[in-house]
């Protein structure tokens, strides 16, 4: 299994995941969450070979960590609309895990890369596949207050609504916690530092400090307008961490983590 | 609140102006723990008495964490905006923003958001409920950390040394650049590095192509553009005795990996055979021409696994290590990590570059961090739906 082979197993996937939704819209839920779960799981089956194709974890490019973020996103949707039933979570998340499948498929950054020595660690798993999951949460969370926020009506989220959106955002946000010690406690093994301010982290911090002060307003706050403002801020924020480094003109150069 | 921040504002610049930029040697040992302690105990002290005086709640009510975690989004994001590079231009410059982490208006946030933090960490343990145990863990190990960065940051000890091959060592480089005596002698054993199969990559117009091919072997390869590559000889110890011959197998120090490749252009089916190696030390490197006027060469093999066998003897003891890249040895306080060797010579390096680190403070922070991990699975455990659960029994 390899990028030549993904087309067809992410055509099948993206296809039962397109199912899945249809049925979800026709209130056939039992179909939809066999369908997205399948899709789901044929998506894995791509990843697990091609794993064992590579002989390394496949989460050293921006093209394989956009593979497991199309498969978390997925089985976002599918945890979602299997607790909360509404069609719609499952259609964003087909849409989302559409457009990073799409990416891939498009634009494939096929060429290998081998694992440098720092890279060999037991904590490189858990560390990147625990960020793929909390920005797939985070994302989930972010067209979650994006929808509540520009639908007609009602204007007011209810209560249920609400903590649908802290849900996803407290356990995304538990999860970039969980990232990040990893990442520092990998780094205290590999280099003797936990922390270094590479740019990546800055960025990861600010990230971790913007949806935490997204927890501590949301107790005492209803404004669902200031708080729907700011999860889209964080998420771009997040985005940045993610990506956008890249491009920062304050970093080129000096992160060990742009790629 | 904003009365605060402006206060920190200003008693920041204030110090950046009187002392320039905050520097934590102050904090070395003992200093740092003595410290500390009080400010534990400050803390402690000033909780107890929260009923008493007023005042005191003011620190960690509502509008101090918001505004102080604000702060610190805001602190951070600069962080992440200016490029830190110590550059004294501009308004970030003359305010030290240049090199965040040691400038006197961060590392004033800093405490004043981990003492709000500190408050409120002892406030749970306090008022301790089960339900809350995710958020008692995480406020009271973010507590410990920030705690333990700030205080602990005169303590680190970071020696770097390179190591000759059977040479004893007892001298390094520290972090500030002077020379570093350690408590033991360290002495390079051997050296092992195993490298990943060479990669053969497509050279033309100047640039090396992304794709490449592996070599592994005799019969191994793959397309290039348009180029069919195999490789019909493999000498993974190869030696040139001129510029204009092949290569023979030798065993010799500086030895190189030298491959014997086949071009066969895919619509043409013109065809070319040369030798094609990355060269060492000692002998040189051959890349391999084709008709189209690209080459076909290979860059220096990527180092997969490094290991030093380094023996270290201390007044008390003497043992012998595998040191190699995330496998550092603990000897007590001391941690000896492997950072590199003679990357030019590759796998003939006969020096090994280690650093030692002293950390006093890594126990204590291995235990918060392993509470935070703990934390972040309470949280996904309990995470789903708690809100409701919470009104369900208030109700
Ligand atoms: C790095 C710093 C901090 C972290 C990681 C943190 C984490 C958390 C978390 C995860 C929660 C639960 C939120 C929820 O699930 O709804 C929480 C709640 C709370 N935190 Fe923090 N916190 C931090 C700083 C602070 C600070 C500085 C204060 C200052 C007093 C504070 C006060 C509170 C309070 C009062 C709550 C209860 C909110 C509620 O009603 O749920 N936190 N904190």
């Amino acid at each position: 299994m390899n990028w030549q082979s993904f087309p067809y197993f992410a055509i099948a996937a993206v296809l039962c995941w397109l199912a899945g939704t249809l049925s979800a819209f026709r209130k056939r839920q039992r179909g939809a969450l066999v369908l997205s779960g399948l899709g789901s799981a044929i998506f894995l089956v791509f990843i697990i070979g091609f794993w064992m194709v590579l002989d390394r974890p496949p989460l050293r490019t921006m093209g394989e960590t956009r593979l497991w973020y199309s498969f978390f996103l997925s089985v976002v949707g599918i945890g979602l609309y299997s607790k909360c039933r509404y069609p719609w979570m499952l259609g964003f998340s087909t849409l989302m895990s559409l457009v990073f499948t799409l990416i891939n498929i498009l634009k494939p950054e096929i060429h290998s890369q081998t694992l440098m020595p720092a890279l060999q660690s037991l904590w490189f798993v858990p560390h990147v596949i625990v960020y793929m999951f909390s920005y797939a949460m985070l994302g989930a969370a972010t067209l979650f207050a994006l929808y509540l926020w520009l639908r007609k009506s009602p204007e007011e989220p209810s209560d249920e609504e609400w903590s649908v959106c802290d849900s996803l955002v407290r356990i995304g946000w538990a999860f970039l916690s969980l990232g990040m010690t990893m990442g520092a406690l990998w780094a205290k093994e590999a280099w003797g530092d936990y922390w270094t301010w590479d740019p990546k982290e800055t960025w990861a911090l600010a990230t971790w400090f913007s949806y935490l002060l997204y927890l501590h307003l949301r107790p005492a706050n209803r404004n669902h307008h200031l708080l729907f403002a700011w999860l889209t801020f964080s998420f771009i924020l997040l985005q940045m961490c993610w990506w956008g480094i890249n491009l920062l003109p304050s970093a080129q150069g000096v992160s060990v983590h742009t790629y | 609140m904003l009365q605060r921040c402006v206060l920190l504002l200003g008693a920041g610049t204030a110090l950046h102006f009187s002392l320039g930029r905050a520097n934590p040697s102050f904090l070395a040992y003992p200093w740092g723990v003595i410290l500390a302690v009080n400010y534990l105990y400050l803390l402690i002290l000033l909780r107890a008495n929260a009923d008493k005086w007023q005042w005191v709640k003011r620190w960690y009510d509502r509008a101090a964490y918001i505004t102080s975690l604000a702060s610190m989004l805001v602190l951070t994001l600069l962080f992440g905006l200016i490029r830190q590079d110590g550059s004294t231009e501009g308004l970030a410059g003359v305010l030290g923003l240049t090199q965040m982490s040691s400038s006197w208006i961060f590392n004033l946030f800093l405490l004043h958001f981990t003492t709000v933090m500190g408050l409120k960490a002892i406030d749970d343990v306090w008022h301790w409920r089960r339900r809350k145990l995710p958020n008692v863990l995480i406020h009271l190990s973010v507590f410990i950390i920030f705690t333990a960065a700030i205080f602990g940051s005169g303590d680190k000890e970071k020696v770097k040394v390179t190591l000759p091959l059977g040479v004893p060592e007892q001298m390094g480089v520290a972090h500030d650049g002077l020379s570093a005596r350690l408590p033991f002698a360290l002495t390079l054993k051997e050296f092992v590095l195993d490298e990943y199969p060479p990669h053969i990559h497509l050279y033309a117009m100047e640039a090396l192509s992304p794709e490449f091919v592996v070599i592994d072997g005799e019969g191994s390869g793959g397309e290039l553009g348009p180029w069919r590559v195999e490789c019909v000889g493999y000498l993974s110890h190869a030696a040139r005795l001129s510029a204009d011959s092949g290569y023979v197998d030798m065993q010799h120090v500086g030895a190189t990996t030298a491959v014997l490749l086949k071009a066969v252009h895919t619509d043409t089916g013109q065809s070319v055979e040369g030798w094609v190696s990355c060269g060492s030390h000692i002998f040189g490197g051959s890349t391999l021409h084709l008709p189209d006027g690209s080459q076909l060469v290979m860059p220096q093999r990527e180092a997969k696994k490094y290991l030093s066998r380094v023996e270290v003897v201390s007044a008390k003891q003497s043992r012998t290590f595998d040191i190699s890249v995330n496998h550092p040895a603990t000897l007590g306080p001391w941690k000896i990590y492997q950072t590199g060797y003679d990357s030019a010579r590759g796998r003939w390096s006969t020096i090994s570059v280690l650093e030692c680190v002293k950390d006093g403070w890594y126990t204590l922070v291995h235990i918060a961090m392993w509470m935070i991990l703990a934390a972040g699975a309470l949280l996904f455990a309990m995470g789903w739906g708690s809100r409701k659960k919470q009104k369900e029994e208030k109700v």
